[in-house]
């Protein structure tokens, strides 16, 4: 076993533990995530994978929900373009997630919170790899809050 | 009690309002990040906004605000903590509010001490002292020379006779502000109301036939005019009249949170919305142009009934925020028989 | 000569008299405010007027109409919405008469000046954002044209506001929209003056699954905008209403820009030039560049 993969993050024993929600198409990349287990890869398990039908499928709202239910990063990941299930899903996936991914950037979210990747039912090692890039940042980058003072009442300046 | 009168002197505000702030919590007009007009805390006395406009969010939100957790619960083991609302830490002062918010608590009041004692609502109305500033001069859209609300239940009043200020103190509350500041203040000897009279006259605020309330009875028999339709149908049901209003007080009541940590809260709804009143049955106004007779129905007809006042300042804030300038008082005027002409000329055409 | 002003009422005169139409929305003048109305036979055509204060996105009322025969003032703004609405199938151009206009451009209304007797004079730096960057300011396809044509200055090039807000670092975007977002009062305004904001319900409105929570504060603030903005990706047609409505002064716009001015750059789309070109995000190309996917 290559000496990269038995230095999963996981084993560094942080103090805290990026919360990942990972939305997999079931096709190609929640096979892959299968094919790492079973071949045994040793890689961090802080992505908790929801299995939808197609990349497509993700609407950036649940996204979105996931940031607003704690996660502290979100992956998205589909198979190849060119590779899709339904022949074009991941395309027009790529078009919503470029969209999604320009806004997040610009309202100057941290980019290693939101990321994408494209992993087929072959590459076990490269999903590996993925959740240890999106693992390794999001240590780096820390728990995710959007609001300065944690939670408020809402309570907007001037509002009362 | 009986109203009194006292003089401030111009040179003597800024320490006044440096003076308060250890005893108060002091609100006044400032700016925002974007320069916009808002009741906030401003940092220094040089923040505060000496301006006779009114910030588009009334003052209303510091009795009752946007979002307010009723309960916070939270889970341990077998343990669940619940915690009830918050009240605020220190009192209120709303320095130099608007009239016509500074009148509208004690409009609000009715409802929240009505059948039901409203303790989050109460309680928060009790810590706060409002010290209004009269306009100097009425704006485009304001109608409060219309209606007959005056200064009632306001703790105190200052009006701007060029020289100094002429403060006229009517509750418990009030007297509180000037004793704590005495020195501050001079007894007023002359006569304060016709002082008071001709500042209105010359601001445009003085009260002007016909007024609103003389339009409740031919809106009673209005409901189904034909007109209604056409005239309304331009609202978009965004709900900013309800919001920007010093007097609209609906609220909605969510859960959030989960099994371990939540929280039960109010926020405010409004029945311009398509969604009000969903989560009962459904809207029971199914066209636009209802949701809106509901709204100026309320104001005008449906509280003083029940209440006596109109549910309306005539601050003026629902005309100029509308996104399609719908102007409640020319609808009053038209469907109270005031007015014979419709705003904007359109007529239902059947 | 007659003024543009009495063009259009005799215009208009004309489409109820011929019985061309049911309704009529268009501007009209009274108490100070230049705003929409909807006409039937019968109304008081005296107060229709064209002005530089004729903000509002008239499309955004036919929804109400569907159905009916319906006259429509048009200035750019309405042609690229109709453009895209044609795209999604949602009007019927036969029952629609277009009134075409030359457009004076739009005086920005926190520029106003307090004595508007100058309105017509007032230069570029008093205008709209988006009237800066008009691309032809006489209606292409009226039905029926009123006023003597204008003529389209060149469009200016990017949009100022977004530019300044990009010109700040991610820490400081990140400050500057939370700032924002905590002025927020979420009345939706923005989202009801939007002409291409039609769904019957709109996310914000579902219950189950209840998708945004009530509660007003930053972070569900920022997930209606960013959502709202994804949802107007490739078809805000820039006419600036959201921003222009919004009671509090958010530029609510500049998310939407940032899609109009990335789609631009990156697939050469630009919403409601043409009713032909398919919608951005129900179309792609095997080869759009992206640079951020693993
Ligand atoms: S009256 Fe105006 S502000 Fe009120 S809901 Fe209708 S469009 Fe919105
Ligand atoms: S109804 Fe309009 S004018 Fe009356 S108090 Fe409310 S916002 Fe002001
Ligand atoms: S109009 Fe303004 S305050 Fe209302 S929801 Fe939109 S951005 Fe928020
Ligand atoms: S924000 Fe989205 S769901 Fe809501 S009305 Fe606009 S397009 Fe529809």
């Amino acid at each position: 076993m290559a000496e990269e993969e038995k230095q999963s993050v996981r084993e560094t024993a942080a103090p805290w533990e990026p919360n990942v929600v990972g939305f997999l198409c079931n096709w190609c990349s929640y096979a892959g995530a299968d094919l790492a287990g079973t071949s045994r890869i040793p890689y961090a398990c802080n992505v908790r994978v929801i299995r939808v039908p197609c990349s497509s499928r993700v609407d950036p709202l649940m996204i979105l929900r996931a940031f607003r239910e704690g996660a502290d990063g979100v992956l998205v990941s589909g198979c190849h373009p060119g590779d899709c299930h339904y022949i074009e899903g991941n395309y027009y996936a790529r078009r919503k997630l470029i969209a999604l991914k320009q806004l997040l950037d610009h309202v100057g979210l941290d980019p290693r919170r939101f990321r994408v990747s494209w992993v087929s039912a072959s590459e076990g090692r490269k999903w590996a790899k993925v959740v240890e890039t999106v693992t390794r940042d999001l240590l780096e980058a820390g728990p995710f809050h959007y609001e300065e003072n944690g939670d408020d009442q809402g309570r907007a300046p001037g509002r009362g | 009690m009986a109203a009194e009168y006292y003089r401030l002197s111009k040179d003597k505000v800024a320490e006044l309002f440096e003076r308060a702030r250890a005893d108060y919590d002091v609100v006044a007009k400032t700016r925002d990040a974007n320069g916009n007009l808002v009741y906030g805390r401003p940092v220094s006395f040089d923040d505060v906004a000496f301006v006779d406009e009114q910030p588009p969010m009334s003052a209303k939100a510091f009795a009752l605000p946007q979002t307010e957790a009723l309960v916070r619960y939270e889970r341990e083991n077998d343990k669940i903590r619940a915690e009830g609302p918050e009240a605020p830490t220190r009192d209120i002062l709303i320095f130099g509010v608007n009239m016509c918010d500074a009148t509208a608590f004690d409009i609000i009041d009715r409802v929240f001490r009505w059948d039901y004692l409203d303790d989050p609502y109460l309680g928060r109305r009790a810590q706060t002292t409002q010290f209004a500033l009269a306009c100097a001069s009425i704006q485009q859209d304001c109608f409060c020379d219309r209606i007959s609300y005056d200064e009632d239940g306001v703790d105190a009043v200052a009006y701007d006779l060029e020289g100094s200020y002429l403060i006229k103190v009517q509750t418990e509350k009030g007297r509180t502000l000037v004793e704590r500041y005495k020195d501050l203040f001079a007894t007023e000897d002359g006569d304060a109301e016709s002082s008071i009279k001709a500042f209105k006259e010359k601001a445009g605020t003085a009260k002007k036939e016909p007024m609103l309330e003389s339009a409740k009875p031919a809106l009673e028999k209005a409901f189904e005019h034909a007109d209604w339709e056409i005239l309304a149908s331009t609202c978009i049901g965004c709900g900013v009249c309800t919001y920007v209003c010093p007097t609209c007080h609906c609220f909605d009541i969510q859960d959030e949170g989960g099994s371990s940590r939540g929280r039960r809260l109010r926020v405010w709804d409004h029945c311009t919305g398509r969604t009000f009143t969903a989560m009962a049955a459904e809207q029971p106004r199914d066209r636009q142009y209802k949701r809106y007779r509901q709204r100026l129905l309320h104001k005008f007809w449906y509280y003083p009934e029940r209440f006596g006042p109109l549910l309306c300042t005539g601050c003026g804030r629902c005309i100029t925020h509308c996104p399609v300038k719908i102007n409640i008082r020319e609808l009053v005027e038209y469907f109270g028989g005031l007015k014979d002409t419709p705003p904007g000329g359109a007529r239902h055409g059947k | 000569m007659a003024t543009i002003k009495e063009e259009l009422r005799a215009a208009v005169k004309k489409l109820f008299d011929e019985d061309r139409i049911d309704y009529f929305v268009g501007y009209v003048e009274d108490y100070g405010h230049t705003f929409p109305a909807i006409l039937a036979k019968g109304s008081d055509l005296s107060r229709l007027t064209f002005d530089r204060k004729s903000y509002n996105n008239l499309a955004d009322f036919l929804p109400e109409l569907r159905g009916s025969r319906v006259g429509l003032v048009c200035k750019q703004c309405e042609v690229r919405t109709l453009n895209v609405l044609a795209a999604e199938g949602q009007i019927e151009r036969d029952k629609l008469v277009v009134v075409g206009v030359p457009c004076p451009a739009m005086v920005d209304p926190r520029k106003l000046p307090a004595d508007e007797a100058g309105l017509d004079d007032l230069d570029e730096s008093y205008w709209q954002e988006k009237c800066r960057r008009c691309l032809e300011r006489n209606t292409p396809f009226a039905d029926v044209f009123v006023g003597e044509r204008a003529s389209t200055p060149t469009p200016a090039e990017g949009w100022p506001l977004l530019q300044e807000v990009e010109a700040m670092s991610a820490e400081e975007r990140l400050a500057w929209w939370r700032e924002q977002m905590s002025l927020c009062i979420r009345c939706y305004a923005c989202r009801l003056a939007c002409p291409l904001c039609y769904c019957h319900q709109c996310f914000v409105e579902d219950n189950k699954p209840q998708w945004l929570d009530k509660s007003v504060r930053p972070e569900n603030n920022l997930h209606y905008h960013i959502i709202r903005a994804i949802h107007l990706a490739g078809r805000c047609i820039e006419c600036q209403e959201c921003s222009r409505v919004c009671p509090v002064g958010i530029p609510v716009d500049v998310l939407n820009n940032v899609l109009a001015r990335d789609f631009a750059e990156r697939f050469g789309y630009l919403a409601g030039e043409t009713a032909e070109a398919k919608p951005a995000l129900t179309h792609y190309e095997r080869d759009d560049k992206e640079d951020f996917i693993l």
